[in-house]
């Protein structure tokens, strides 16, 4: 616990150091970015089943800024993690075609580092803090290719990410305005206390349409499909891997969870986007021919399975059902967050491969590519039935679970497509085998070779992931991973009791010294 | 009729929000209305002003909140400039190897010389801000800013002298590592991230605050360098 905050500490100083190394010497760079990922890597394993408060400068929590370690934010924290360690692995050989690569690294580490600060954090302001130093360095590493198109992305994506900020800094601003704190956990004491009056539920409108922004569920999608493709393809299983997550789907259902307490408007409120961006996505995916774009697009579908799952967990919750069934919606979306985050990542890896081999990102430029990249096309084999949900690979359970979930609470209209839409995604991901792995090369494409050793071993760690990750549903391992995730969302007063037990505990004769005559 | 119906239809969404921000509560007569809301008048802003002095010895309380109480934002902000600078570099690197420079106009004698006297003026001006930021008004995000504007003269008044790109990337990252550094030590010496390790003096003394002053030497050597890096950044181009 006392070593929590290096967790952002290591990538800021390493992004620091990062521009100062000698531009000759690109290996330099490559070797410091790899041991600090994999520092972090063995920093969040290290703090598996732990949790507590950490009080920054020694403040107690209302007046400091806290970080709040729980089975929530460790299960984020460790995918982070390990997501970001393969990737830079990946890094080493493929960004050799592209100069600056201390700066590549360095925006890469401080990506990583707003990461971690958002998903620790305990506090409104400085959840806003993170998610903007996640959000702008992705920004500036979706143009890191410098093209036209990348430019054009990127702006884009700036423009519609600060629109999304400028939300939920708005929010923050009238939550403090009504309630005079931005804890998150003494915010939900108060509302518990006070109830939600309009101007509350303005912000917490504001809240689901910043988050949503930033996580792309659909009304609010309209960026991704552009800036996950243009960035490199290491970058791409970044954003679309956990980025989008941890400062979208996460933060929401932190802030949705644990300070306003969810309520039956708001859990239908997810239900619904959810199903809207699993259901449009896919659609739009199946008639893309530029891989990345493909796979982008499955992003958003994907992300809608895991709101789906949380926002018939929440409607459980709030209409004080069976909290097995409640538990469950939680499982099911928790579970195919992190397993989305090993198979979209790998696809993303893959089709980097792809395209390092043949130079283009067009699957009717492709074809009978499984011969001469077999190990590519193994990686993306399993990750593609693992993203449809073909048994025993993990995508399969996690899916199981959510509409599990579904039936269980009676939402059989959402079952239903949710069944539906992972047959659309099985039938994408078997265009993408068919035009890039089987069949006849395509007419002018010459033969490749496979790609070097450090691209490999990366993908073939997420292929064995997505095999192996099915286990982690057995009773010991979802003891200690999932079940704790499961719980924060369940129990509201438990994560407000866990921050606010430190504050009266570090601040002895608290009610004295908060209490301030009027004037 | 688009016209009227996109009008019509920012009416209502414009009635929605300002009915919505009826119930939110602003100014004084918020600040009553809030604290009925919230029942147990707690106001942290207050507690700030009145603990302060005595938690930090700190003059500026402002500065207090700043780097620590709330230090760990003021990381997070610090980082984004950062963040800004550097992605402006990324962007404009690749740009930058093919396009012929422009030919800028040279300046007068008289401009040049003025410049030239007016530099460490500024520079004076740009560290007093930043080494007084926790005693009066100011600190190293603008103390910073003018030392950028003292380089920024340099570059529009003497066009033959150029920034050292190297030297202003150095003073970037090292301040910045700085930073992380004392609070590291924090966490070293005290167990805690950020802690303010350092004997806090008298108030009002130039030495008070402990780490206080430090951090913000850092800050405005690290928004300085950044600053000007933009500059010369966005300056490459002409010659």
């Amino acid at each position: 616990m006392k070593l929590l905050p290096l967790m952002i500490a290591i990538p800021l100083s390493v992004a620091f150091i990062l521009p100062l190394l000698p531009k000759k010497r690109p290996r330099m760079a490559d070797c410091l970015a790899v041991l600090a990922t994999l520092a972090l890597l063995a920093l969040a394993a290290m703090l598996i089943g732990q949790s507590g408060v950490y009080a920054l400068g020694g403040w107690r929590p209302p007046v400091g800024i806290v970080l709040v370690l729980d089975g929530l934010s460790w299960l984020v924290l460790i995918t982070v993690a390990l997501v970001s360690f393969l990737v830079t692995v990946f890094s080493a050989r493929y960004m050799e075609q592209y100069t600056a690569r201390g700066r590549y690294y360095a925006l890469f580490m401080l990506m990583v580092a707003g990461m971690n600060g958002a998903v620790l954090t305990g506090d409104m302001f400085n959840l806003y803090v993170f998610i903007e130093v996640a959000a702008v360095a992705s920004y500036a590493l979706v143009a890191f290719g410098c093209h036209e198109e990348e430019l054009e992305a990127s702006f884009k994506y700036a423009v519609l990410g600060s629109i999304a900020s400028s939300f939920i800094l708005l929010g923050i601003a009238l939550m403090y305005c009504l309630f005079g704190t931005v804890n998150m956990a003494h915010l939900g004491q108060k509302v518990s206390a006070s109830g939600l009056n309009r101007a509350a539920i303005f912000s917490l409108v504001l809240f689901i349409a910043g988050f949503g922004l930033k996580a792309a569920l659909v009304p609010f999608h309209a960026w991704l499909p552009d800036a996950h493709p243009s960035a490199p393809a290491p970058i791409s299983a970044m954003l679309s891997g956990v980025l989008i997550k941890a400062i979208g789907v996460y933060a929401l259902i932190r802030v949705l969870f644990n300070v306003f307490g969810v309520t039956a408007q708001v859990a239908t409120a997810l239900m619904v986007l959810g199903t809207i961006s699993m259901v449009v996505a896919i659609l739009m995916a199946l008639i893309q021919w530029d891989l990345k774009r493909l796979l982008a697009y499955s992003s958003i579908s994907q992300i809608g399975y895991v709101m789906l799952g949380f926002g018939v967990g929440g409607a459980v919750l709030a209409a004080g059902g069976s909290p097995v069934i409640a538990a469950l919606g939680f499982l099911g979306a928790l579970f195919h967050l992190v397993n989305h985050a090993v198979f979209k990542s790998l696809l993303f890896l893959s089709s980097g491969a792809l395209e390092y081999a043949t130079g283009t990102r067009q699957l009717k430029e492709m074809g009978g590519l499984g011969k001469e990249m077999p190990v590519t096309a193994g990686a993306s084999l399993v990750a593609s039935l693992a993203i449809g949900g073909v048994p025993p690979l993990n995508g399969f359970f996690s899916k199981l679970i959510i509409i599990l979930a579904c039936v269980s609470s009676g939402h059989y209209g959402f079952a239903l497509a949710a069944v539906l839409v992972s047959i659309f995604t099985l039938a994408v991901y078997m265009k993408v085998q068919k035009y890039a792995f089987l069949g006849k090369p395509a007419e002018g494409r010459k033969s490749v070779h496979e790609v070097p050793a450090a691209m490999r071993i990366p993908m073939t760690l997420l292929a064995v992931l997505c095999l192996g990750m099915s286990l982690m549903l057995l009773p010991g391992p979802k003891k200690r991973v999932l079940d704790p995730a499961v719980q924060v969302l369940m129990d509201r007063d438990a994560y407000i009791q866990s921050v606010m037990g430190v504050a009266s505990a570090l601040g002895a004769g608290q009610e004295t010294d908060m209490k301030i005559a009027e004037n | 009729m688009r016209k009227q119906i996109s009008l019509l239809l920012l009416l209502i969404v414009a009635a929605g929000f300002a009915l919505c921000l009826a119930g939110a509560p602003f100014g004084a007569e918020g600040a009553r209305e809030s604290r009925r809301l919230v029942k147990d008048n707690v106001n942290y802003g207050r507690r700030y002003v009145s603990k302060g002095l005595d938690e930090n010895r700190c003059a500026n309380i402002v500065t207090s909140v700043v780097l620590n109480y709330r230090g760990f934002d003021t990381l997070g902000e610090v980082t984004i400039l950062f963040i800004a600078a550097l992605g402006l570099g990324a962007v404009l690197y690749g740009r930058r190897a093919g396009a012929s420079p422009d030919e800028a106009q040279r300046p007068s004698l008289i401009l040049s010389t003025g410049c030239r006297l007016l530099f460490p003026l500024i520079m004076l001006v740009g560290i007093y801000i930043f080494i007084h930021g926790h005693l009066s008004p100011g600190g190293g995000f603008q103390g910073g800013a003018v030392i950028a504007s003292g380089f920024l003269l340099i570059c529009l008044g003497c066009r033959k002298k150029k920034l050292n790109s190297v030297a202003l990337g150095a003073a970037e990252s090292l301040s910045g590592l700085a930073f992380v550094l004392l609070a590291l030590i924090g966490l070293a010496v005290g167990g805690s991230f950020l802690l303010n390790f350092l004997p806090t003096g008298k108030v009002y003394a130039l030495f008070s605050g402990g780490i206080i002053p430090l951090i913000y030497i850092a800050i405005g050597v690290k928004v300085g360098s950044e600053l000007s890096g933009i500059i010369d950044n966005l300056s490459g181009e002409v010659r």
